[in-house]
């Protein structure tokens, strides 16, 4: 168990509503994360699993996962399984494996949450059953290109194996969404996850490529792990990739969905190489765009809202209920953060401080 | 005149409704009609005093009152907030809510909803935050609240701040439906899928009935396997003791035994030597 849950750790998944533990490094821990084993004929260039790594290889049978998913569920430890696995043989064979965990503990009359995590290129019959028991499963697209992906995943080809398998899950899900309409079955969203840094694509391509799988296969929220380079696999001289990187990619994508700002849009706050800096990303946006501002809280849209530093989805709808609002306390108790959005904002005309004051005190 | 109500939903729009028609009645509460007469017994100035009581009334008539009480624009709440109707719930079952004030809160908002979120009054805030409290205090005991589990039963000892033991045990329950469930404050338990044990869907008990279904224990060696798997999702060069902190607040460790060791963790981080380490120098 200590060896294949290591392996996971890396993985995010956490989608459902209730987190029972946080990690000492502040992520939340709601599944029981586990790989079927850490046996693999991949040679994935940044992975501890690859094959040709000298480590110590073991397996857990579907017995024993689901005993230990149904101990720590009843103990209210957790939500669920999140299950992923090296290859054992062939995609196809690994990924029954999966389906047979999964089915077993729904046979037993498991309620709680199921995420795989699958092998790429798993036949689209298999992702078919899976779907029937799992709440949420997809692949890893790990990069950004046909070209990037082969450097590091060379066993596997991207356009079948990943972006192919992207599009029969989002079909599978739509279907079962509408299957499941009305009843209380949870049908995840298509997920993916980048290794950040392991190959040397910008942070514009990445967000590029977000949006557009958001647009192509509905992908609702990508998952970022930056890259931590693996002693004794071909990586490991390769320096890692800083940690503010994933956060600052995870605001771009939080603002890609929830706020409705498009992947062009970001264009002019990447450096010359097309990296974002460690900074605020909405904040960098909005002073790259000082034309747009102040916005009157009194009469903006809210589309102009969302787009002031301080002001979410949340508050802005709160001032658009409120209105008219007279002073910066009210905007407080709205959950503003009056101090980042006040050189964005004035109220009924009046506005406290230039946004010229705050960029020269920023500088 | 006097206005007598109980602490639930339908009770209160009820009464709410009534203290707009006679705005200087007195309001009067009680758990249930014996609280309320004899409190009634020390209020009334005579027999002549008119009493009017707002009665509770089922679920499906509360939209009814909602509507007289807000008008028909009463379900247009902000996606982001929870419901109206589960606000006024919450707000009832806060340790410090003052429930007479909290009548002539709501039937103060002049049919107006958006009163109960944007927090522009004092009073509006502070019902405000009370919900929020209600509702993080429920989550945090579903996040954070851990069980026994016997072959028979599963048990959960908690002692929430406000009143929400029996909404755990209606979510534990529906999580495990194949098991009775109890959840123990102080001398009452709270069940859920009683019928499993000869009680109703949902039951109150004396703890002490409860105290006799334990069975023998199943589930010692789980605390450790938990630590243990706790243990291999550190990633040691990613620690962050201030979101960690921020993400499981010191006052977690109160509601169970294995959240006071995980938050232990989260401030101290994974000791890397083992028993092992020691023998082996
Ligand atoms: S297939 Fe998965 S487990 Fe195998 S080497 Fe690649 S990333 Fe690692």
């Amino acid at each position: 168990m200590k060896y294949l849950s290591s392996g996971t750790k890396y993985d995010s998944c956490n989608q459902s509503a209730i987190c029972h533990a946080f990690g000492p490094d502040g992520r939340c821990i709601q599944l029981y994360k586990t790989l079927l084993t850490n046996y693999c004929s991949g040679e994935c260039t940044y992975c501890p699993n690859r094959c040709e790594r000298d480590v110590t290889r073991v397996s857990l049978s579907p017995d024993e996962i689901t005993k230990i998913t149904w101990s720590f569920y009843r103990k209210n430890a957790i939500e669920g399984l999140f299950l992923s696995s090296g290859v054992i043989g062939e995609p196809e064979i690994t990924s029954q494996k999966q389906l047979e965990v999964a089915t077993l503990l729904r046979q037993q009359g498991f309620k709680g949450y199921i995420h795989l995590r699958l092998m790429p290129g798993t036949p689209k019959y298999i992702l078919d059953q899976i779907a029937e028991v799992a709440n949420k499963f997809g692949v890893n697209a790990e990069t950004t290109n046909k070209s990037n992906y082969s450097e590091i995943c060379p066993n596997f080809d991207y356009q079948n194996d990943v972006l192919q398998r992207l599009h029969w899950t989002d079909r599978i899900i739509r279907k079962k969404r509408k299957e499941f309409r009305g009843t209380n079955r949870l049908v995840g969203a298509n997920d993916t996850q980048f290794v950040v840094g392991a190959v040397n694509e910008p942070d514009s391509e990445i967000v590029n490529t977000v949006s557009e799988f958001m647009k192509k296969y509905s992908l609702r929220r990508p998952y970022f792990m930056s890259f931590d380079p693996v002693p004794d696999t071909p990586l490991s001289e390769n320096r890692p990739s800083p940690l503010w990187r994933e956060q600052r990619l995870y605001q771009v994508s939080y603002l890609l969905k929830e706020y409705g700002i498009k992947a062009d849009d970001f264009d002019v706050v990447y450096d010359e190489h097309g990296f974002l800096s460690n900074s605020d990303p909405k904040l960098e946006l909005a002073k790259a765009n000082r034309d747009m501002f102040p916005v009157d809280i009194n009469s903006a849209s809210f589309s102009d809202l969302i787009r002031v530093p301080g002001i979410g989805p949340i508050s802005a709808d709160r001032i658009l209920r409120s209105r008219p609002l007279f002073e910066e306390k009210e905007l407080t108790r709205m959950g503003v953060v009056v101090g980042r959005a006040r050189p964005f904002i004035c109220i009924n005309g009046k506005s406290q401080a230039s946004l010229s004051d705050f960029l020269e005190a920023c500088s | 005149m006097i206005i007598t109500f109980f602490p639930f939903v339908g009770s209160v729009l009820q009464a709410s409704l009534y203290i707009m028609k006679y705005p200087y009645a007195e309001l009067l509460y009680g758990s249930n009609s014996a609280e309320i007469e004899m409190k009634l017994c020390f209020v009334k100035k005579d027999d002549t005093e008119k009493i009017l009581h707002a009665a509770n009334v089922c679920s499906d008539q509360i939209p009814e009152l909602m509507k007289k009480l807000f008008s028909n624009k009463w379900h247009k709440f902000s996606k982001a907030d929870i419901p109206p109707v589960k606000y006024i719930e919450c707000v009832l079952r806060h340790s410090s809510v003052d429930l007479a004030a909290f009548v002539r809160f709501l039937a103060g908002c002049n049919g107006n909803i958006d009163a109960l979120y944007n927090k522009r009054s004092r009073e509006g805030k502070r019902y405000y935050t009370y919900m929020r409290e209600v509702t993080k205090s429920y989550h945090s005991l579903c996040m954070f609240a851990r069980t026994e589990v016997f072959d028979n039963l599963i048990i959960s000892e908690i002692n929430p701040p406000h009143s929400i033991s029996d909404l755990f045990c209606k979510w534990l329950g529906r999580r495990n439906p194949d098991l009775p469930v109890a959840v123990i404050q102080n001398d009452i338990a709270y069940i859920a899928n009683g019928e499993y044990l000869g009680y109703k869907h949902f039951d109150v008990l004396p703890a002490s009935e409860i105290e006799s279904l334990r069975s023998s224990k199943r589930d010692e060696k789980l605390e450790n396997l938990w630590d243990m798997y706790y243990c291999t999702q550190m990633i040691d060069n990613r620690r962050n003791p201030g979101l960690a902190k921020k993400m499981q607040p010191a006052y977690t460790s109160g509601i169970s035994r294995m959240a006071a060791k995980d938050r232990y963790r989260v401030e101290r981080g994974i000791s890397n030597t083992t028993l092992f380490d020691f023998t082996s120098i």
